[in-house]
């Protein structure tokens, strides 16, 4: 169905490209379902409890890959809003709007995940360690993303400034991931490597907790962000077709 | 072994329970739109 308004034609009817897209994303959504499925086999039933902390480390598979998860679909906002500068095309801005949403909810099942196995290893729910509160600042600074968009009303200037902030709060993701290689008064356990001296609840990784390990981050940083972006991309497509009719409206 | 299963499903819980919300949330938004973009069809389809 199409229709006429001031000379602009706005065809609603899904296009032969869009009906295959919407194809390829469900049959996406099925492996990321079949594959966390999978995950979680490895992680509740292959991977050996842990002596020291028991059933509670297997928190660990997913709260390790969920933050890598989240560095996946923020570095995603990354190259969209370079993109978006160099472009000025407002596609990039949705996968950097996509990549902000995507990593927030993983980044936030990263620090609800490790509050969660913290309080009967380290025998609290939180505290103020170094890499907790970079974490912590680091959600922040992707919330204040969400929030400081909807305070611009000029569309363009509000890409713009998506992009230059997306790209420099990357800077928190870099700084969660290396501080405790750099702070040694973090109690936090480092999972490849060394430990940091302080370090409170580590685990020597077994043949099977490695395997465990390597499934759930392939899973939680390969499939899960990249169905959840696309997803939430598709949200986006419809926002600016349903924007673009309210022009037309007004306009005619 | 310390007796720590009981925190493993509360890190469950709390894993179906955020991604439960963000999908929730994906799926309103989505009908909304479906519904302004329904709306706005049958108006231009009126003038």
């Amino acid at each position: 169905m199409t229709a006429i308004s001031n000379q602009q034609v706005v065809t609603t009817a899904p296009t032969v490209k869009s009906v295959r897209a919407s194809m390829l994303l469900n049959a996406l959504t099925l492996v990321t379902l079949i594959a966390v499925a999978v995950g979680l086999y490895f992680a509740l039933v292959v991977a050996g409890t842990d002596i020291e902390q028991g059933n509670v480390q297997r928190i660990f598979y997913i709260h390790v890959s969920s933050f890598a998860g989240a560095f996946i679909a923020f570095g995603g906002t990354v190259i969209g809003g370079a993109a978006y500068l160099i472009t000025r095309n407002p596609k990039w801005d949705q996968l950097a709007l996509a990549g902000v949403e995507v990593g927030l909810v993983l980044a936030f099942i990263n620090l609800v995940t490790g509050s969660i196995w913290a309080r009967p290893i380290w025998n609290t729910w939180w505290t103020w360690d170094p890499r907790l509160t970079s974490d912590a600042i680091m959600c922040l600074t992707y919330a204040a993303y969400l929030m400081l968009r909807q305070g611009i009303e000029n569309a363009d200037t509000r890409r713009r400034f998506a992009s230059v902030y997306g790209i420099f709060a990357f800077i928190t993701v870099i700084i969660t991931l290396v501080i405790i290689r750099i702070r040694p008064d973090t109690i936090h356990p480092a999972v490849i490597g060394v430990s940091p001296q302080n370090a409170q609840g580590g685990f020597g990784l077994t043949e099977s907790m490695i395997t465990a390990l390597g499934v759930n981050m392939v899973v939680w940083s390969v499939f899960i962000p990249v169905t959840l972006i696309w997803w939430r991309l598709r949200l986006e497509t419809l926002a600016a077709r349903v924007e673009s009719l309210r022009i037309q409206v007004m306009e005619s | 072994m310390p007796e720590t299963t009981d925190y493993l499903f509360l890190g469950l819980g709390a894993v179906v329970t955020i991604t439960a919300l963000f999908l929730g949330s994906l799926t309103l938004r989505y009908r909304n739109l479906r519904r302004d973009a329904a709306a706005l069809e049958e108006i231009m389809r009126g003038d």
